[in-house]
This record gives structure tokens, sequence and C-alpha cells, in this order.
């Protein structure tokens, strides 16, 4: 498909002139079999910030309809993308009541245990350096797990490679969610979830544990096929 | 060119079946020639041309060429005098209707034509193009181009070769244009005169380049979508040069107007409540649940839903998206409000009363605010519905286990 150089489509319904630049991912549309929403409706803005400064004439927003916010979002100040997203990961059966109770509990314990560390520590400097915000530790923990290649089959020949390819932000977000949520399950029952999750994190803040481990695993086995990794193009 | 050229023979009298091949040559020609005075135009004219002994079939190519030429010309005229007819009529029987309308025979436009149609032959067919019309020639009849190469054949535009001459034609004068700008600019360097034209950059502010269909239409040729990319790539390459405020009429011929989506919008404004407070009322839906709202200006941040409190909501996140509108517009205990919502679960109620809380609002607060509520998704009612169960699945998209599955497809397809 051919793109122009600002990013719009001049293969879509309508070509323009617009900037396409506030848009999630202009050119990426979710892989589902029907959208209940028209092919022009664009993403909702929930950053205050960007909603209160200055958008352009030609934005695309100006021109084309929004979807509706979802019953997640708002622009209040405990929003947070990435906590929605992963309680929706976390969720199962459709229980979001219980999945938002158990993330909830997991930045409870999180910022239990900083507090709990700040108070005993004497010394003034150290004390500075305590992160005591559970949305910190957790972005830093996801961030730590976040794979940056991965592995991708391409045949070649008629024998399938397994080729280091880079890995996307959203794949990298989603594999990173996926995993932490994936060991947590893994452990004693007897544990609450929450639990786990907090402790999986701490880990994964410190750059260790087993989340950790499988993301430098992962980076271990692309390095191994380093030899493949021309196939992609 | 109207038709490709296609012989095929017709025997009349089997005297010499070969020489009557060559006599009776029939060109197949468009259907506006073939029934004037019962015989094919191009045949009468052959006829004249009709070599008497076989060995006079060679004839040279000038004259083959002036022949195909001399069809050409006559089947242009033709066509241009039946378009002439049409419009001729057309505008006769224009008048004829606004004298049976009762309506001044001058001043009767499209517009008109089209309520008397309806009002005089009433229909009820679906299809709408099915339907009694009277419509200009033009609009009827497809647009043919202009005699497309002189008496001698020798082609007028000099893409003609292309198959597509104004389209090639076109992309060929956006790029010659592209060019000398870039002389342009090159001289400017030259003479150190670029700094002054460094304000005077083309943007063309809510406008989009006509779409595909409209481009076909002027350019009478059939344009591939490939080659509609191609050429708003070439525009827009054009668009983007420093000195394209130079082509700026060229590059409005081939743009429209877009409209911004807030000017669809009509501003409600505020009634006015027996006590002579000011007040506004607003339905929302969401899921199966309907709410209506009213929000009463000058408040203290009192809401009532359906008769209780914010602690209808037993969830903390759904308090917090009642909230979220009045957040964004800063109305937070500036409002009262009053709710009633029914059917759904408690996050469809929560949905409903959102949307139609943030259309209430909207005749309290400024443009740019209600602008804001619309960019963060709060004026549009969520489509989104519980998809149906299908038939031989036991859910929308859950499937029965694949040998199952597998037959129940073939036992389907033996019913069927």
């Amino acid at each position: 498909m051919i793109k122009l150089v600002n990013g719009s489509d001049p293969g879509s319904s309508a070509s323009q002139v617009f900037k396409t630049e506030n848009c999630l991912c202009s050119n990426w549309l979710p892989h589902v079999r029907t959208l209940r929403y028209d092919v022009n409706h664009q993403e909702p803005t929930i950053d205050k910030s960007k909603l209160f400064g200055t958008i352009e004439e030609d934005d695309i927003r100006r021109f084309k309809p929004i979807k509706a916010a979802t019953n997640d979002q708002s622009t209040s100040v405990f929003y947070s993308a990435t906590l929605e997203k992963f309680i929706n990961m976390v969720m199962k059966d459709g229980k979001k009541l219980v999945a938002r109770k158990i993330v909830n509990e997991m930045l409870e314990n999180i910022k239990m245990t900083q507090v709990e560390k700040f108070n005993r520590c004497e010394n003034e400097k150290e004390k500075m350096e305590i992160e005591c915000n559970p949305e910190i530790i957790f972005n830093q923990g996801l961030e730590n797990i976040k794979p940056v290649l991965m592995l991708t089959p391409i045949i070649k020949g008629g024998v399938s490679y397994k080729v280091p390819v880079a890995c996307p932000v959203h794949r990298q977000k989603f594999l990173a969610m996926k995993w932490l949520v994936e060991s947590c399950r893994d452990r004693e029952r007897k544990i609450p979830m929450g639990k786990k999750l907090a402790y999986e994190i701490f880990d994964a803040y410190k750059n260790e544990g087993k989340c950790v481990r499988r993301k430098q695993e992962l980076l271990r086995q692309c390095e191994e096929n380093r030899a493949f990794a021309h196939f992609r193009y | 060119m109207a038709a490709s050229m296609q012989t095929f023979s017709r025997v009349c009298s089997t005297k010499h079946p070969i020489k009557e091949l060559i006599r009776w040559q029939i060109t197949k020609c468009s259907a506006l020639d073939r029934h004037k005075n019962g015989v094919h135009t191009s045949c009468r004219l052959l006829a004249d041309v009709i070599p008497e002994t076989f060995e006079q079939k060679t004839e040279n190519k000038a004259e083959k060429i002036s022949k195909a030429m001399r069809l050409y010309m006559e089947r242009a005229k033709n066509y241009n005098s039946m378009i002439d007819k049409e419009i001729d009529e057309y505008e006769v029987g224009k008048r004829h209707l606004a004298n049976i309308m009762g309506e001044d025979p001058d001043s009767f436009n499209q517009d008109d034509i089209d309520r008397a149609i309806k009002y005089l032959l009433p229909s009820g067919l679906f299809e709408k193009r099915a339907r009694p019309q009277m419509k200009h020639p033009y609009e009827v009849f497809p647009q043919r181009k202009e005699a497309l190469f002189g008496k001698d054949g020798r082609p007028h535009h000099y893409q003609f070769y292309t198959g597509k001459p104004n389209y090639h034609g076109l992309l060929h004068d956006i790029n010659m244009k592209y060019e000398h700008l870039n002389a342009t600019e090159t001289e400017l360097y030259k003479n150190g005169k670029m700094a002054e034209e460094e304000d005077k950059k083309l943007f063309l502010h809510g406008f989009q380049w006509i779409d595909h269909k409209t481009l076909t239409k002027q350019l009478i040729e059939e344009i591939s979508p490939q080659e509609y990319n191609r050429f708003v790539l070439v525009l827009h390459r054009l668009l983007k040069h420093k000195l394209s405020y130079k082509e700026e009429e060229f590059l409005l011929k081939y743009s429209k107007k877009v409209m911004t989506m807030s000017q669809f919008r009509s501003i409600e404004k505020p009634l006015i409540d027996s006590d002579g407070r000011e007040y506004s009322e607003a339905t929302g839906r969401r899921k199966t649940s309907n709410a209506t709202v009213t929000v009463y200006n000058n408040g203290s941040g009192q809401i009532s839903i359906n008769g209780q409190d914010l602690a209808y909501f037993k969830d903390i996140h759904q308090r917090e998206q009642l909230l979220f509108p009045l957040q964004l517009v800063n109305k937070i205990d500036k409002v009262d409000i009053v709710a009633t919502v029914e059917g759904g679960g408690s996050s469809g109620q929560t949905g409903a009363i959102r949307l139609a809380l943030a259309h209430a609002l909207c005749s309290f607060v400024d443009t740019d605010s209600i602008e804001r509520l619309r960019l963060a998704g709060l004026l549009t009612k969520d489509p989104r519905t519980r998809e149906r169960k299908k038939p031989g699945q036991p859910g929308a998209r859950k499937k029965p286990t694949w040998l199952v599955f597998l037959i129940l497809m073939y036992c389907q397809l033996l019913v069927v």
C-alpha cells in the first residue's frame, strides 16, 4: 500500500492532507472479525494535557467521528492505561471486579513493603532513594521484563527457521504482562494473587526473578539464531 | 473512441459468396446508429467503397485511415446531434412541467423538477434509481470525448497512445509544474531571494483531495485504484514544495473542502424551570439501559440517581465514570444532576447516564469544551451490544470440539 510521507494512506476512502500524529496507530486495525465502529472513527484522546493543549487546524480528529470512551477510561488522576490493560489480562471469565481487586491488592502490597522499608531506614540518603509510588515500581518492573527481540518462524526452502526480529512495542507490552500473569498463576495457590504479583514485580524491579529470566532466555535464543537474521529481508 | 472495430460477415445473396463477404462488411457501431432508416449507416458507406474486383481489395493505408476517420466523425456528429435534440426536449419538457405545476417556467430548476416528478408520479419502489426521474441529458447519457484524431488519422493529444491521454497528460502537467518550481527555487537561491518566500508556504487546511469517482468523471476515463493512488502521491508532492503557493489555483481544482465535525452540532439553549432555574435535559443509551438526565445550572454538586445518591453505584469506578464529563468541563460542584435510569446492568447504566450527562452539559459550556468532550469520546453513543448466538454453536464465538463441529457441518450440508 502506498503511504504518504505524513502517514496518511492515499488508498483509503478519503485521502487527506491531514496530520495523523495523535492516532494510536494510524494504519493498524485490530484483528477482529467485525468492527462495531466505522473505519473512519478515531480513537478518543484521554490525556488531559493533550486535550487542553493545542490541537492543530488540520488535525484529522477535527474532521472524523470519535469512538466512545470505554467504561474504564477517564481523565482522572488515578487512571493509568497500562494498569487498565494489566487488569484485563489478569481478568478471567469477564470478572472485572475480581481482577481490579487483585491488581489493587498488588499495588497496596508494593506500597506497604516500600513504606515499611522507608520507615525502618535510618540513613537519610538511602531514604530518599526508596521509591514509594507503586505505579512507578510496576512500570519499571514491566520495562525490565519487556524483550527487545523476539523469534518469528520464517519458511525458506521448505524449512521453518526461528529468526530473531525486533519486537514491536505493543507486542513487548503484551509479552511482559503475559509472562508476569502466567508465572504468578503457576505458583502456590494458597498465596493470594495480589501478593504473588507484588513479589514478582519486586523481583523484576531488581532485574531478578522468573520473568526476567524468561526474557533473558528469549534473548539468548535470539543470539544463538543470529545467523538467520538476514532471512527477515 | 466509441467501439473497437469488429468485422463479422453476413452473406446476402449466395451467387458469389466470397464477393458478397467483402461487400457486406459490417462494423460494430453504437446503438444510436443502428436504427437510422433501418440500415447500418456504416454499411451504406462501405457499399460506396466496395472494390469491384477481388484484386482491388488491397487499398493503401491512407485511404483506410480516412475511411475510419470518416466513420468516426459521422458517429461523433450523430452523437452530438442526438444530445442537442435531447437537451431541447429537456428544456421544453421543463417548461411544460412548470406550467403543469403552476410555477414560473423561467426559474424552474432541477430541485423543482424532482419535487414535481415526485408529486405527479409517486413511486413506492425501493430502488431509487428505478423511480421515474427527469434529469439533464448530460447526467443521463455517458459523457464522451471529442474527436481524438484529425482527418489524417493523427491524434490531437500528445499522450494519445497511452490509452488514457487525459490521465497521463494530467500527471505530466503536475510533474512539469513541479520541475518548474524546482527551477524557480534554484534561481531564487542564486539571487539570494529565497528568504522572502519563507512565510508563503501553502497549507490547505480543511481540504481533502477529490476522490476516485470524481476524478474518473472529470477525466472521462476509467481510473484504477493504483492510478488514483499515484495521482494523489504526485499532487501531494507538488503541494509539499516550498513554492507551491504559486500553483494554488491548480491545486484547489483537485481538492474539496471538508466540514469539521463540530459544525454538524447545533448549540442547544438551556430551558428555564418554573422556579426560574436554567436546566437542560438529555437522554443516553448503553447496551439495554436507558437514562434521562436533567442538569440544573448554578447548583452545588447534588446528584440523584433514581432517587438515591451516588451510592446507587456500589463500585468506585462507576461513580468515577459519572464524574468524568463533569471533571473535563470543570463543573463538578457547580451543577445539580437528577438522573433516572432503567434496564441493563450496572455497567450499562453507568454508560447511559454518562452519555446523557455529557449531552446535557453541552448547553452550559462553550464550544471549546464541547469539542473537548467530543474528542474524549464522551458524546458518542457506544454502539457495542451483545453478539447474538449462532445456530450450530453453543455461543456467539464458541464452537463445539473440532470433530463434533465437522460432523455437524456435514449433517447440515446433507440437509441442504
